[in-house]
């Protein structure tokens, strides 16, 4: 049969019963609608978690010394020697050091800011780094006399700007307008308690933003930490954790096995909140797609039922096909043709239903909920194959609701209905 | 070129097995045009669908152009019934939806070859019905449908056309002018041909007068009534 001749004779199939055509076809499109909409909403919100509100660099290795130490030959510390070892472990590209600044310090904001007028006092945590595993970019990131410079995580800066500025009525800022910001910071002094006799007032310069700056405080180079800790009478030899930057991600669980057999051990609590998350995220979006399948399911057996009633009102007319050469295969492809058509546009129309919906879903978030930290343009994401998924959805549920007809029609006797 | 031996064909009711044809035999040579007749429930029609290879349910032998039908596999019917037998029906069975030029090319919809419009054009400027080809069916009468369905029969040439009472639900005149074109067209293109009928002037048009009489065929003279 030529395509030509199956074409028009399915057409003609398909405008015989217009109504089962538009409810197999609404039905179709209401499953492939609710998959993708929740699978996109799924991939969003799994990526947002992933490039933005946690973000996990797949070549780092945090290591810290260990918790509780059972060993007869005392703690094991990340000292110098120990940061060599953990650099020449194999796989190992680079070792960043990291020291907490183990003296209380704080910070008493009062002036103009950005226009307005900001009267706070926080308490500050810092932490020193090598400026190597702060990137590219940053530059005046060395101890040295005057302001100290300070490097800030762009989640903090986020955090302000969904939250903090809008709560107090504050500018939103960007990277670019606190570059060279400064403000006053006392080491030395707590409003919580812990704060000695000695204080060091001085100040901090924003050198620049970094996803590798501590969230919850401000980072300063690694001889600043040092030279603190040193002045406080503070531990300023051992490390608080070293950063092992692998040659490649393949590498990392070799070498997470090599820091434990160290006695060391290796801080995955950000990577395990964002496994446990993207778990969340994962098993709601497989429920909610579940749904989909489910009305996919539905569409299949309306099609079926919907085509079978169809393919007996034409009994005569498949008799006649029959009569003037039709064969088998010739009555398959006519009514699979009629079910393609139907979940083929059933699909597309459940694209356009899911775009659409995202879009309106988007839209009514701007709308109605307050900016939040880390809002995203779209929650939803639609990359190609998700497409052809939610085609391949309608055709597949198609295709089984066209099994039934298809022997129903193969099985009708010409002679009978012809008579 | 149709040899019919021992054709036997039952089929299953309510109240039992009914034997339609017991042991019918007869043959038919190339060109003629046979009249087939017989009280209602005699067989005709299926003996028309044995022989145009729409019923397979059959015991005997049913050799058309020196093949067995028994012996075709399904797409080897369904080739035969598309090149070589043209049907014409008693209810005209075209099909709602396309025009009457369609229907007439709808053999060439389950052939190999596209479907030849003028082809059909002069079929059924030669029915007389060349100004309804954009027409569907639901604007044509029962004898301009007829016309179509003998139209759609002969589009593709056939070798053998069969006609189960092509006439029987027309009105005399309609009737007549089916019965005429049968015969005319027959003749101008040596088409075989089977048809079933009722009406006296297919049997007196006739090469040969088969009945259909308890499963059994005896053959009458020309013009003779049973």
């Amino acid at each position: 049969m030529r395509a030509g001749s199956l074409l028009r004779l399915v057409a003609l199939g398909l405008r015989r019963d217009l109504r089962g055509l538009v409810l197999s076809l609404a039905g179709v499109a209401a499953g492939v609608w609710a998959l993708l909409f929740f699978v996109a909403a799924g991939l969003g919100t799994g990526e947002l978690l992933r490039t933005r509100i946690l973000p996990v660099d797949a070549t780092l290795v945090e290591v810290v010394p260990p918790s509780v130490t059972l060993g007869l030959f005392g703690r094991v510390e990340l000292d110098d020697r120990k940061v060599a070892e953990l650099a020449a472990l194999e796989g190992v590209r680079a070792a960043y050091r990291k020291m907490r600044v183990r003296v209380p310090a704080v910070s008493r904001y009062d002036g103009a800011f950005f226009g307005h007028r900001l009267r706070l006092g926080v308490e500050i945590v810092a932490e020193g780094v090598d400026a190597g595993l702060l990137g590219e970019g940053i530059e005046g990131f060395v101890d040295g006399e005057g302001a100290l410079p300070v490097v800030l995580s762009p989640r903090l800066l986020e955090i302000y700007n969904g939250s903090f500025a809008r709560s107090r009525g504050l500018p939103r800022l960007s990277e670019k307008l606190l570059h060279g910001f400064e403000f006053p910071v006392e080491f030395g002094r707590s409003f919580v308690g812990g704060g000695g006799a000695e204080r060091v007032p001085t100040s901090g310069r924003i050198v620049g933003f970094s996803p590798q700056a501590m969230l919850e405080g401000i980072t300063v180079p690694l001889e600043t930490a040092r030279r603190l800790n040193a002045r406080f009478g503070q531990d300023a030899q051992t490390y608080s954790a070293v950063v092992l930057r692998a040659e490649d991600p393949s590498r990392v669980p070799a070498i997470v096995e090599r820091v434990r057999q160290l006695g060391l051990e290796v801080d995955e609590s950000e990577r395990k909140l964002v496994r446990r998350v993207g778990a969340a995220i994962a098993l709601a979006t497989s429920m909610l797609s579940l749904l989909g399948l489910l009305v996919c399911a539905l569409a299949s057996v309306n099609i079926a039922l919907s085509l079978g009633a169809s393919v007996r009102s034409r009994a005569v007319e498949f008799g006649i096909f029959r009569a003037v050469g039709a064969c088998d295969r010739d009555l398959r492809a006519l009514v699979l043709g009629e079910a393609l058509v139907v979940g083929l546009a059933g699909g597309l129309a459940g694209v356009v239903l899911a775009r659409l919906a995202a879009l309106g879903a988007d839209a009514a978030v701007g709308a109605w909920l307050p900016p939040f930290p880390f809002q995203p343009e779209t929650f939803f994401r639609f990359p190609l194959w998700l497409h052809l998924v939610g085609l391949g959805l309608g055709l597949g549920a198609a295709v089984l609701g066209a099994v039934a007809p298809i022997r129903q029609v193969v099985r009708q006797d010409p002679a009978r209905v012809l008579t | 070129m149709i040899r019919v031996e021992g054709l036997e064909r039952s089929h299953r009711t309510e109240d039992g097995v009914l034997r339609v044809l017991r042991g019918v035999s007869f043959s038919v040579a190339e060109g003629e045009l046979v009249a087939l007749s017989g009280p209602s429930g005699a067989g005709k029609s299926t003996l028309l669908y044995v022989l145009g290879g729409l019923d397979r349910g059959y015991g005997g032998t049913v050799e058309v152009f020196g093949r067995d039908l028994r012996r075709m596999s399904e797409a080897e019917l369904a080739a035969y019934r598309n090149r070589e037998v043209g049907f014409v029906f008693q209810a005209s069975h075209l099909v709602p939806g396309l025009s009457a030029l369609e229907n007439v090319l709808l053999p060439a919809y389950f052939g190999g070859a596209p479907p030849a419009r003028k082809r059909a054009l002069e079929l059924l400027e030669r029915v007389g019905l060349a100004d309804r080809a954009a027409h569907p069916p639901s604007r044509l009468s029962g004898g301009e449908k007829q016309r179509v369905a003998l139209a759609r029969a002969l589009y593709l040439a056939p070798r053998l056309l069969l006609a189960d009472e092509p006439t029987g639900a027309l009105d005399p005149d309609n009737a007549r002018r089916i019965i005429g074109l049968l015969r005319d067209l027959c003749r101008e293109t040596r088409t075989t041909a089977v048809v079933a009928s009722h009406e006296p002037e297919i049997w007196v048009a006739a090469d040969r007068h088969l009945r259909l009489e308890e499963g059994r065929v005896r053959e009458l003279s020309v013009g003779e009534v049973a």
